[in-house]
């Protein structure tokens, strides 16, 4: 039996450092299967479902009740990052920590590309033109 | 080639053998990797001979002592010293 378990910010805040909230009714990120796991967003902002194959949680709630529709507008925050993107990178970490798991690092695989000139290379601190990030200081100088 | 010229096309030249070198570190069976590392390493060797030759030694331990009567290496620009670092207009884009 499969059992839809819903986290919310209330709960997020209630585990006491732990940023997830296990599936297993536990406190402990660990009890359950990564599977089991969904991390709470880092502002704890939205509701956040997860299937457990293993039914033995509490609070659960029906696929239908425990939907939640994102309805925020994509306005600018102020850190200078949209909604949208947050929304996004959210969901990438959520992906990456679901599949891979916390404190594993993963490093997408480079193809072969065409290096840029040795000038080229020297200014933009990397020979290959699909590494080149140049840093832009944030505004204000980087204060807070 | 100005002296400055000169020493920033050895410097261009390193770089793109260390970083192709970096890349060869995870991709070692790729023939054209390979190819270009070579190309930059044999480049930068003769770069380096002509800096040398015309300007003095570039390291301590690496370059040939080519004056039999004084060690020169003293005589180069040190690496904080404007001569040292090439002007390097443009950005990166």
């Amino acid at each position: 039996m499969e059992a839809e378990v819903v986290y919310t910010a209330t709960r997020c805040k209630a585990s006491s450092g732990s940023e997830y909230k296990s599936s297993c009714g536990t406190e402990s990120a660990s009890a359950c299967g990564s599977e089991c796991r969904t991390p709470c967003g880092a502002e704890c902002a939205a509701t956040n479902t997860e299937s457990c194959p293993e039914s033995k949680t509490t609070g659960t709630k029906s696929s239908s009740e425990s939907k939640t529709t994102s309805t925020k507008s994509s306005t600018k925050s102020n850190t200078g990052t949209s909604e949208d993107t947050m929304d996004v990178m959210m969901n990438v970490n959520n992906t990456m920590i679901k599949y891979i798991g916390l404190a594993q690092a993963y490093v997408p695989w480079q193809n072969w590309s065409e290096p840029m000139s040795p000038e080229q290379s020297l200014r933009c601190g990397t020979a290959f033109a699909g590494l080149t990030s140049a840093y832009q200081a944030p505004k204000g100088g980087g204060k807070s | 080639m100005t002296q400055e010229e000169l020493l920033e096309k050895l410097m261009s030249l390193d770089f793109m053998s260390l970083d192709l070198g970096l890349y060869l570190d995870t991709h070692p069976d790729n023939a054209e990797a390979i190819a270009q590392y070579n190309q930059m390493i044999e480049a930068a060797s003769l770069v380096r001979e002509k800096y040398e030759s015309e300007y003095g030694p570039l390291c301590s331990f690496r370059s040939l002592a080519r004056d039999d009567a004084r060690f020169t290496w003293v005589n180069s620009p040190w690496p904080w010293q404007a001569a040292g670092n090439p002007t390097m207009t443009g950005g990166c884009e």
